[in-house]
C-alpha cells in the first residue's frame, strides 16, 4: 500500500510554507487551538479532493475564496504529497494536478472518493444532533451527504409540478362545472358534450347536431332565419355582454371563497418567532457552520462571549422548524395559485366587456374598470412574495373597498339596462329562441375550446408529476435502504470498537436504524445491562458519544476504504478521559496497524499518552511525533520533532526558561496527581467544574499510599518531603506571582527534579504506564508486573 | 461526480432500479443519467429543463391517461 513520505502545504489557510514529514510513518501532531494543525488536514483534503468541506455548504464560505491563505490569491495555493515509490511526488493547486503516471492517478482518485478524515466538529455535532441532524452528520462521516442535496432539488421539482398540476386541476374544474352547468348534465367526453347539446337544442325547438363541424353553419342559419341579421347579432352580442356581465357579478364575490388562504397565512404569520427563524434560513445554516467549524466561543458581529454548546443546539432547533414552516409555506403557495387564476380570469373579463360595449356602441366607464383592475392588480402584487414574507392586508380591505363596490354598482347599473336591450331585441318567440341557441351555441363551443386547450396541458403535467413522484420515491427509498445497508454492515465493527474501548462496561448492542417515515433521519439504539435498544445520550457521557463517533467512523473506514490506508483524526478524542484513551491507542494499533495515521491534538497529556504506547509497544519506528511551537498569520507554523517530556524541561532550564519549565512542570504534576488518585482509588472532595490544583489532590492522595502501602511510603518518605518542601516554588512560578523573579534557576530545578523523581516512583519504563491499584489481588502493580507493591 | 464510492453505489443502485420502473420514461431515465455524470442531479435549473422536457414528452404522448 503506497505511503505518504512528506505533505507540503503552500499559501494554504494558515500555512504559508510548510512541510508536515511523514517519513512513510504516521504522524501524530500537538499543537495549541489556532496554531494550524487543522490546516494540515485541511490540504491533506485538498491534495486529494480539490475542495476542505468543512468551509463548503454555508452561502457565505467556500473553498475558492476561503482556502488560500489570507495574504495569497488561488494562484499561489498548492498542496504537494511526496508517496513512496513508485508513486513518487505531485503537486495540486486550484486547476487541478498536472498530467498523472496511470498509478498516481488511480490512488488520487481513489482518495478523492474515500472517508478518512474525521474532525472534532463532525462528532460534536453527531452528539448534539436530533435523528435528522445525526443522520446528516453520519451523511457527512460515510461520505453520502451529496445525496442529500439532490434528493432535495427532486423534492422541489416534485413539490413545483404539484403545485402547477393543481391549478391546472382547478382551472379544467371551473370550465366543466361552468359547462355542465350550462347543459344541465355531467359530461366528460366530445360525444357526451355533444349529445348533452343536441337535446339542449331539441328544448329550445332546434335540430340536434351530428358534430360540432355544424355549430357555425348553425349559427350562420338561425340568423338568416330569425329576424333582420344586424338586430339578430346585436342581439347575439348583447347576450355575451350579459354573460360577461353575469359572470363579473358573480366572481366580484370571489374572494369570499378563498378565506382559507387568508386563514392559511394568518396562522403562519401568528406564529411570529417561528417565520422569524424561518427568514433566517440563509443566515442560520451558515451561522451553524461558522460557530460549529471555528469553534468560536465569541459572537463574531458583535464580540459578546457565547455558549457555543447551547447556541448550536438553539441553532439546530431553528432550523428544523424552519423545515416545518417551509412545508407550511408550501400549502399556501397551492392555494395562491388557484386564486391568482380566478382573478385573471376576472381581468379577462373586464378586458373583455370594454371591448363588448365599444361593439355595442355603449361608452364604457373606463375609469371605474381601471380602479377595479389596479385593485385586484394590487392583491396580485400583495400574492407574490413567498408565503412567509406575504403581508396581506384583511380580506375584507379587498372585498369591501370603494373599488370593488364602485365596479359591482357599475356592473349592476348595465345589466338592467341590457336585459331590457335584449327583451327589445327578443321580439319573437322564435327569434328569442334563435338568439337563445346561438348564445348556447357559443358557449358550449367556447368552453370545449378552453378544455381542449387546458385538458393536454393537464394530461401532460399530471403524467410528469408522476413520474417526478417515481423518481423522487425512488431516490429516497434506494437511499434509505442502501444506507440501512451500510449501517447493518458497520454494526458489528462498531460495536466491536465500542466494546473494546469501554471493556467489561456492559454494552451489548449497538445498532443505527433509518427512520422509514422521514425524508433524512436516523435513529440510533443502544442496548446496555437490562436495558434494550434505547437512545444511547439516555446513559452515556459525552465522552462516550464521543467514542461511539469515533468507532461509527473507523467501523466505516475500515469496511469501505480498502486499497486506502490513510486515517486523519483531527482532535477528535478530548472529552474521553484517560483510561479510556489508552484503549483508543490499543484500538488504533491493534485494529489500524497497517494505516498510515495523521492524529492531530491540542491536548499535551493525550500526545503523551500517545507516545509512551507507542514506547510500551515498540512501535516507535512506525510513528513521527511533532509539535507546533508557534504559529504567525506571517510565518506560519514552526514544527518540532517530539522529545519526552522531561527532556522538553530540561531544554527549558538550559535556556533559563524559569516559567515556562515550571509551568510545564506543575501541569504535569497535577496531570500526575489526577490519573494516580483515580489509579489507587483516592477519595478526594468533588468539585463541580473538575478542576483539581495539585493542593486538592496532593494530601488524600498521601494519606492513600499511606493506608494502602505504608512500607512503600516509608522507604520513599525522602521522595514526598523533598516534593513538599519545593511546592512552593511551582506555585509562585507558575500563577504570575510578582514574586517569580525572584525565584533562582537552582530553585526551579530543584522543584522539577522533586516532582520527577515522585513521578518516576509510580512510572514504570518498560510499560510506558502508570502503576494502578488491583483491589480483588491487593496489589499496586504496573501492567506487566515490572513493579509491584503488596496493599494492606 | 459523487463525492465518494459509496454514494456513487447508492446512484447506480438508484439508477438500477429506476431502470425497472414502468412510471419513468427512457429517455427521462437518459437525461438524469447525464446530469448525473455531469454532476447536476442537485442544480435546480438543470432539474427544472429536465421537467420541462418530460412535460414536452408528455405531451406528445397523447395515450396518456388523464
Amino acid at each position: 500500500m503506497p505511503k505518504i513520505k512528506a505533505l507540503t502545504a503552500r499559501c494554504l489557510r494558515g500555512i504559508r510554507e510548510a512541510t508536515l514529514p511523514f517519513e512513510g510513518r504516521s504522524v501524530v501532531l500537538l499543537g495549541e487551538n489556532g496554531s494550524g494543525k487543522s490546516s494540515f488536514v485541511d490540504a491533506l483534503e485538498f491534495f486529494f479532493t480539490g475542495r476542505v468541506s468543512h468551509i463548503e455548504g454555508a452561502q457565505t464560505v467556500s473553498t475558492l475564496r476561503h482556502a488560500p491563505h489570507i495574504h495569497f490569491s488561488r494562484d499561489d495555493a498548492a498542496v504537494g504529497v511526496e508517496f513512496d515509490q513508485p508513486l513518487g511526488a505531485v503537486f495540486r493547486t486550484f486547476d487541478g494536478f498536472p498530467s498523472l503516471p496511470t498509478e498516481l492517478q488511480q490512488h488520487v482518485e481513489l482518495g478523492a472518493r474515500s472517508t478518512f478524515i474525521l474532525r472534532r466538529k463532525n462528532l460534536l455535532d453527531f452528539i448534539m444532533a436530533q435523528p435528522a441532524p445525526r443522520y446528516q452528520q453520519l451523511a457527512a462521516i460515510i461520505g453520502v451527504d451529496d445525496l442529500d442535496k439532490a434528493e432535495r432539488t427532486l423534492m422541489r421539482a416534485r413539490d413545483d409540478l404539484r403545485d402547477e398540476k393543481q391549478s391546472l386541476d382547478w382551472q379544467v374544474q371551473e370550465v366543466e362545472k361552468s359547462l355542465n352547468e350550462l347543459l344541465g348534465e355531467e359530461v366528460s367526453t366530445d360525444e357526451q358534450t355533444l349529445a348533452a347539446l343536441s337535446k339542449k337544442l331539441v328544448t329550445l325547438k332546434q335540430s340536434p347536431l351530428e358534430s360540432f363541424d355544424e355549430v357555425d353553419a348553425r349559427k350562420v342559419a338561425l340568423v338568416s332565419q330569425s329576424m333582420s341579421p344586424a338586430d339578430t347579432q346585436r342581439a347575439v352580442k348583447v347576450q355575451d355582454t350579459l354573460n360577461t356581465l353575469v359572470g363579473l357579478q358573480s366572481d366580484i364575490a370571489l374572494l369570499d371563497r378563498h378565506r382559507r388562504l387568508w386563514d392559511e397565512v394568518e396562522a403562519l404569520h401568528q406564529d411570529v418567532e417561528r417565520v422569524r427563524q424561518f427568514l433566517f434560513q440563509q443566515v442560520l445554516e451558515p451561522s451553524r457552520r461558522l460557530i460549529s467549524d471555528f469553534e468560536l466561543d465569541r459572537c463574531p458581529v458583535c464580540l459578546q462571549t457565547i455558549d457555543r454548546e447551547t447556541l448550536l443546539t438553539s441553532l439546530e432547533g431553528r432550523i428544523k422548524n424552519a423545515e416545518q414552516i417551509a412545508q407550511k409555506a408550501s400549502e399556501i403557495k397551492g392555494l395562491r395559485a388557484a386564486l391568482v387564476e380566478q382573478v385573471r380570469v376576472q381581468l379577462a373579463r373586464v378586458k373583455k366587456l370594454t371591448s363588448q360595449l365599444l361593439e355595442l356602441e355603449l361608452p364604457p366607464e373606463a375609469r371605474i374598470s381601471a380602479r377595479y383592475v389596479a385593485h385586484m392588480k394590487r392583491l396580485l402584487s400583495a400574492l407574490e412574495p413567498d408565503p412567509v414574507e406575504m403581508r396581506l392586508p384583511s380580506l375584507e380591505t379587498y372585498i369591501q373597498t370603494p373599488e370593488v363596490k364602485t365596479f359591482a354598482d357599475y356592473v349592476g347599473n348595465l345589466l338592467p339596462g341590457l336585459r331590457s336591450e335584449k327583451k327589445r331585441l327578443e321580439p319573437t318567440e322564435r327569434d328569442r329562441l334563435a338568439v337563445e341557441t346561438i348564445d348556447l351555441l357559443t358557449r358550449v363551443t367556447d368552453s370545449r375550446q378552453t378544455l381542449s386547450r387546458l385538458r393536454p396541458q393537464r394530461r401532460a403535467k399530471t403524467a410528469t408529476y408522476r413520474e417526478m413522484v417515481a423518481i423522487y420515491e425512488c431516490f429516497v427509498r434506494t437511499k434509505r435502504a442502501e444506507v440501512q445497508k451500510i449501517y447493518r454492515d458497520l454494526e458489528s465493527d462498531i460495536k466491536r470498537f465500542f466494546q473494546f474501548l469501554h471493556q467489561g462496561e456492559g454494552y451489548r448492542k449497538i445498532s443505527l436504524e433509518v427512520d422509514e417515515d422521514r425524508r433524512a433521519s436516523t435513529e440510533i439504539k443502544m442496548s446496555f445491562y437490562d436495558r434494550t435498544q434505547e437512545d444511547p445520550r439516555a446513559f452515556n457521557s459525552e465522552g462516550h458519544l464521543d467514542s461511539l463517533g469515533l468507532c461509527v467512523f473507523l467501523a466505516f473506514v475500515k469496511r469501505f476504504n480498502p486499497g486506502f490506508p490513510l486515517v486523519v483524526l483531527d482532535d477528535v478524542v478530548s472529552s474521553i478521559d484517560s483510561g479510556h484513551r489508552q484503549h483508543v491507542c490499543g484500538l488504533l494499533s491493534e485494529e489500524f496497524g497497517d494505516y498510515q495515521l495523521l492524529i492531530t491534538t491540542h491536548d499535551d497529556i493525550w500526545f503523551e499518552e500517545l507516545c509512551a504506547h507507542q514506547r510500551a509497544h515498540k512501535r516507535e519506528h512506525l510513528f513521527v511525533n511533532l509539535r507546533i511551537l508557534d504559529w504567525t498569520l506571517d510565518g506560519g507554523v514552526r514544527l518540532d520533532k517530539y522529545k519526552p517530556r522531561w527532556e522538553r524541561i530540561e531544554e527549558k532550564l538550559g535556556d533559563a526558561d524559569k516559567t515556562g519549565a515550571a509551568a510545564e512542570t506543575r501541569k504535569t504534576l497535577e496531570w500526575f496527581l489526577y490519573e494516580m488518585g483515580i489509579a489507587i482509588g483516592t477519595p478526594v472532595a468533588l468539585r463541580r467544574d473538575v478542576r483539581y490544583t495539585v493542593k486538592d489532590l496532593y494530601d488524600p492522595f498521601v494519606r492513600r499510599m499511606r493506608k494502602l502501602v505504608s512500607g512503600v511510603y516509608q522507604s520513599n518518605i525522602a521522595v514526598f518531603q523533598n516534593l513538599e518542601a519545593n511546592g512552593i516554588f511551582g506555585n509562585l512560578l507558575v500563577h504570575n506571582n510578582p514574586r517569580a523573579g525572584s525565584a533562582s534557576l537552582t530553585e526551579v530545578r530543584s522543584f522539577v527534579s522533586a516532582v520527577r523523581a515522585f513521578h518516576d516512583l509510580f512510572f514504570c519504563d518498560q510499560c510506558g504506564r502508570l502503576v494502578e491499584y488491583h483491589r480483588s489481588a491487593n496489589e499496586i502493580k504496573c501492567r506487566r508486573g515490572c513493579i509491584m507493591w503488596e496493599t494492606k | 461526480m459523487p463525492q465518494t464510492a459509496i454514494s456513487e453505489r447508492i446512484y447506480e443502485t438508484f439508477f438500477a432500479k429506476l431502470a425497472e420502473s414502468e412510471n419513468v420514461s427512457r429517455e427521462t431515465l437518459a437525461s438524469l443519467r447525464r446530469l448525473y455524470e455531469s454532476d447536476q442531479l442537485a442544480n435546480k435549473q438543470r432539474i427544472a429543463l429536465l421537467v420541462q422536457e418530460m412535460e414536452v414528452g408528455h405531451a406528445k404522448d397523447k395515450g396518456t391517461d388523464s
